[in-house]
């Protein structure tokens, strides 16, 4: 017990010795918890817009006027010449072109219907799909208002059932993009202190050859395991706290959950993440090598982890994937306990699965460590 | 008819509500059994360039920027750096070779295999995703060839200012890798940050190239479209050509 406190005490004068890492370790997650957050949004707004009015009625202006009004579009071009208005697209100029025909009031007014032609810059199709349901809603609310102003008269509830939808968004009203992605983020820190910098402080000590020193000393291997995880266990939790701090200072990201189970969760999470990063070191021989591995690692398992892209829209080989994926089951546990106010019973699923990770991983990693190097 | 949507999500629960909306009219419409009383302005869509909406044709560009990045100015980092770290610099230095030689032979390897990263990706999007290829494919490689100086005179850069290898890596991967992946359009797009990350994402190389290969690529544009972006980028790689050169020369020279 006095020897893991010894080597706590070691590990602890090392990190804060080494004064390059201390700002990477301290403010750079802040850094990128802000950044990112700030520049993570799928929302689209301002999309630029090269309109051609061919008919220049009250009715198309005030169209316009809404689409404008929405705070989504922004009118750049005014032109006749469809010809123009695809050079304009193909510059990057404007990533929409909004086409209103000759006699689109005259066509609402006497048949009811009229088309408005909308060619959407499709590059990100993610977007473009966004862009498409942002302008159908506008143009449905305007249908509306334009049947009233036509004093059409109303569809007879008999020959016509309308349905009225009406709906409200759970948890998140406003539909704050920040409110979902921040506790994504903080896992993305957590797991980056926990796996990466773990792995290359292993694989430093090899490099330099003080691990060499260690192993000469009766040091029990299960002890210097320990003493080199622990350190990075406990910032990755002081990264947590800060990172909630900031949540909630700056986003205004709501903690309707327990906060104790938070950490509670992220410590058994931590645990397998660390195991993750103390088997990359062991297969490791250089700080670059284990660099590459824990960075490539970790990106393809946040890209597949329903992080950025939901998890339900992916192929359904790349959703039977998820299963394995820790990252995954601790941004649903983050995600669920923030935001839902989920209880303990709530993430039993994924709770388990953790454990399950950490077991797994940490087993492979100190069975595959030596204190003898081959 | 009350629709409760989970909108932890907000995109998705946009997007369910947008298609749940639509059958619900659907349904409405067809339950209709007299004329339509009411208005109705028809939207007719055209997605231009990508009507499928496949998601690879945002990703492919990026990623081509992104492992140029990674090779070049984060391996070249490293590798000058380790030299640095080791001791073997100063060897190569006493010896009649000019500094400006032992960095040419440094970074070509790391062109040699950048070219080849990226005639692999762009066979691979072909093939595998029907990434077109749109525009002209020899204006492609020369702007890759650029995109690859600029990368290459940045890890020149980090390493003339590094002292060792995991200070190279950190200040590549935090100022380089990242502002790439999340500021540079790869993902999320650029023209939805708040402003101040607008005038960042300004600074990032990968920023303007993305423009220059999608456009190639995807919109099928000449150069008349791009000159002014690859002027941006041939600019930031003299500048950092200059710097670096003059790091060199005060720090090791």
């Amino acid at each position: 017990m006095r020897t893991i406190l010894f080597l706590l005490q070691k590990e602890f004068l090392q990190i804060f010795r080494n004064r390059a890492m201390l700002p990477i370790i301290f403010v750079m997650p802040l850094i990128q918890l802000l950044v990112l957050s700030f520049a993570a949004t799928f929302e689209v707004k301002n999309t630029t817009v090269s309109l051609i009015d061919e008919d220049g009625s009250t009715t198309s202006r005030r169209l316009v006027e809404n689409f404008e009004a929405s705070g989504y579009f922004t009118v750049m071009h005014r032109t006749f010449s469809a010809a123009e208005a695809d050079e304009d697209m193909q510059r990057g100029d404007v990533r929409m072109i909004l086409h209103i025909p000759a006699d689109f009031e005259r066509d609402l007014r006497q048949t009811g219907t009229a088309p408005v032609q909308i060619v959407l810059d499709a590059q990100d199709g993610a977007a473009a799909g966004v862009v498409q349901a942002y302008a159908v809603r506008i143009l449905t609310a305007y249908s509306r208002d334009v049947r009233v102003d036509f004093r059409t008269p109303p569809p007879d509830p008999f020959a016509q059932p309308i349905l009225d939808v009406v709906f409200s968004h759970w948890y998140n009203p406003d539909l704050n993009y920040q409110f979902f992605m921040v506790p994504g983020i903080l896992v993305l820190l957590v797991t980056m202190i926990g796996t990466f910098l773990s792995s290359m402080n292993v694989v430093r000590e090899k490099e330099i050859g003080t691990i060499e020193q260690l192993n000469v000393t009766p040091i029990r291997k299960r002890d210097f395991i320990i003493g080199k995880l622990v350190p990075f266990w406990i910032l990755a939790l002081v990264e947590l706290s800060a990172g909630l701090v900031v949540a909630k200072v700056v986003f205004h990201v709501p903690m309707l959950g327990n906060l104790w189970l938070v950490y509670g969760l992220t410590g058994v999470y931590l645990v397998g993440m660390l195991g993750l990063g103390l088997w990359i070191s062991t297969i490791t021989e250089t700080q670059q090598q284990a660099m590459f591995i824990a960075w490539f690692i970790m990106v393809v398992f946040i890209l597949m982890s329903g992080l950025f892209t939901p998890i339900e829209s992916m192929p359904g080989w790349a959703q039977k994937l998820t299963l394995l994926n820790p990252i995954a089951y601790f941004i649903e546990i983050m995600r669920r306990v923030l935001l839902k106010g989920a209880g303990f019973w709530d993430v039993q699923a994924q709770f388990w699965a953790l454990v399950a990770f950490a077991v797994v991983l940490v087993t492979l990693a100190v069975r595959q460590y030596h204190k003898v190097s081959a | 008819m009350q629709v409760l949507t989970d909108a932890s999500d907000p995109n998705m629960a946009n997007t369910i509500l947008a298609y749940t909306t639509s059958i619900l009219q659907d349904y409405q419409q067809r339950l209709a059994s007299g004329p339509a009383g009411g208005v109705r302005i028809v939207p007719e869509v055209r997605m231009r360039y990508n009507p499928e909406l496949k998601s690879v044709f945002l990703f492919v560009p990026g990623l081509i920027a992104l492992i140029l990045m990674l090779v070049c100015a984060l391996m070249t980092s490293i590798t000058i750096t380790r030299e640095k770290e080791t001791g073997t610099m100063e060897v190569l230095l006493v010896s009649p070779l000019k500094p400006a030689q032992i960095i040419v032979g440094k970074v070509i390897p790391y062109l040699v295999i950048s070219l080849a990263i990226v005639s692999v990706i762009l066979t691979l999007a072909r093939a595998v995703f029907q990434v077109p290829m749109r525009g002209s494919l020899t204006l492609l490689m020369l702007e890759c060839l650029l995109f690859i100086g600029c990368a290459l005179s940045l890890g020149i850069l980090i390493s003339t200012r590094s002292r060792t290898q995991q200070a190279a890596m950190m200040v590549s991967l935090s100022g380089l890798l990242l502002p790439t992946v999340i500021l540079s359009g790869f993902i999320f797009p650029v023209s939805s940050m708040p402003l101040p990350l607008q005038m960042v994402s300004h600074i990032v190389p990968a920023k303007w190239f993305l423009i220059i290969v999608r456009g190639l690529m995807i919109k099928g544009v000449g150069f008349a479209e791009i000159w002014q972006e690859t002027l941006v980028l041939a600019g930031m790689t003299l500048f950092f050509l200059a710097v670096s050169v003059k790091n060199f020369n005060d720090r090791l020279a």
